[in-house]
């Protein structure tokens, strides 16, 4: 064969892999941004019975910040609950879906988050199942926009399910340095909407 | 006032009275009568049924190297949700979507929702069912970038026989900027969620 059209393939082959390397080692590196990317993982959850709806609204600010490099901060930005409030399930099973809205911001550069936590009333955390989300409850809203001031308004949504009994569902802001120097980020006005379904 | 590092405001100018009435008032007056003429679609008096939901924790991507590209959907299988009605009857699909984005800098990302391979009616969509979410931002990129983008559309679907199911699809997609020999665009945690009304 043509040594040169060998030394192509072989530069070509080296330049791919040095590629997929140099990805995987990125997407490796920020974790909690964006999922690893693997073949489509999908759950479906067909046909629930709509129970009920319980919403919790923000109108003053919430702030997450920190100030060492790489660091992560985060504060309960919404929560259900309090005064009979509380998500309940009176079912075998409920599907519970999650909805935040928010005019969130985070710091030029860094990674904003939404932490979703379902806890019964013990405080015990509640897996988020199917989310999706990463596996502490989190989300990235924003990450690695130096216009990061220009981007107002964000919303995520999770799905889990719980057995029978009494849930409070949080909604904390949150940041993850990704430039140096610290991050924040914020919230001015926010709504949180939980809809409980039959299984 | 509340004062933040996220918010610049700019002091008020004072216009004289006519300029002002031409600079601001005329086209007021335009966009409000074309906005009158817009096809403001109102569903009123819906009952909630059932809601089906899918979630998706890995990426699916697009890559474009005509004007504009899809992918297979987002969510595998696609969703079919059904309407429990008679022949003949309607029901109304609440359809909404919460999906981590990225796409190449400077093009457009694109999402496609399309019911029974179709456009949605109302909507609103495009009438290729699309809806553009971040378009010519330099910043974005498919390696740390990351936001969450959200569109959300009613559809009328009518049943041919009873209880029939209609196929709900999400798409990923995204059109080149002038001048770029491709795009590509991807979806990160994304979640959906279909609400079933009647009539």
């Amino acid at each position: 064969m043509d040594m040169k059209l060998l030394s192509g393939i072989r530069e070509l082959v080296v330049r791919c892999t040095v590629r997929i390397v140099a990805y995987s080692t990125i997407f490796a590196l920020v974790p909690g941004v964006i999922p690893v990317p693997v073949f489509a993982k999908t759950t479906t959850l067909p046909d629930r019975t709509y129970n009920f709806t319980v919403f919790a609204v923000q109108s003053g600010t919430a702030v997450a910040s920190c100030s060492a490099n790489s660091c992560k901060k985060s504060t309960t930005m919404l929560k259900t609950g309090g005064n009979g409030f509380e998500v309940f399930c009176d079912q075998p099973t409920c599907t519970v879906y999650a909805h935040v809205e928010s005019d969130a911001q985070v710091s030029a550069g860094d990674t904003g988050l939404f932490t979703f936590v379902v806890t019964d009333l013990n405080g015990q955390v509640m897996p988020l199942t199917p989310g999706p989300a990463n596996p502490d409850g989190s989300v990235a809203f924003l990450a690695k926009e130096p216009d990061a001031l220009t981007h107002y308004g964000a919303s995520a949504s999770v799905l889990t399910t719980v057995p029978a009994g009494w849930y409070v569902v949080t909604v904390n802001i949150g940041c993850l340095d990704a430039g140096g120097g610290g991050c924040s980020a914020l919230s001015f006005h926010s709504t949180l909407s939980v809809d409980i379904y039959s299984n | 006032m509340t004062e933040n590092c996220f918010v610049q405001t700019k002091p008020a100018r004072s216009w004289p009275v006519l300029p002002r009435l031409v600079l601001g008032g005329l086209p007021l007056f335009l966009l409000a009568l074309l906005v009158s003429q817009a096809n403001a679609g109102a569903l009123l008096n819906r009952t909630l049924k059932s809601a089906s939901f899918q979630t998706q924790d890995a990426m699916v991507s697009a890559v474009c190297i005509a004007n504009t590209c899809t992918t297979p959907a987002i969510f595998t299988p696609v969703t079919n949700v059904t309407c429990p009605a008679d022949a003949g009857k309607t029901c109304t699909y609440y359809i909404h979507l919460d999906s981590q984005v990225q796409v190449t800098p400077q093009d457009t990302g694109l999402f496609y929702l399309l019911v029974d391979n179709a456009a949605p009616a109302p909507g609103p969509t495009s009438t290729d069912g699309s809806v553009a979410w971040l378009t010519t931002d330099p910043d974005s990129n498919l390696t740390d970038y990351v936001e969450i983008k959200s569109h959300t559309v009613a559809a009328t679907v009518t049943n041919t026989s009873s209880n029939q199911t209609h196929a709900v699809a999400v798409r990923i997609g995204c059109a080149k900027t002038t001048g770029h020999a491709t795009c590509q665009a991807r979806s990160g945690y994304a979640s959906l969620e279909v609400k079933v009304f009647t009539p």
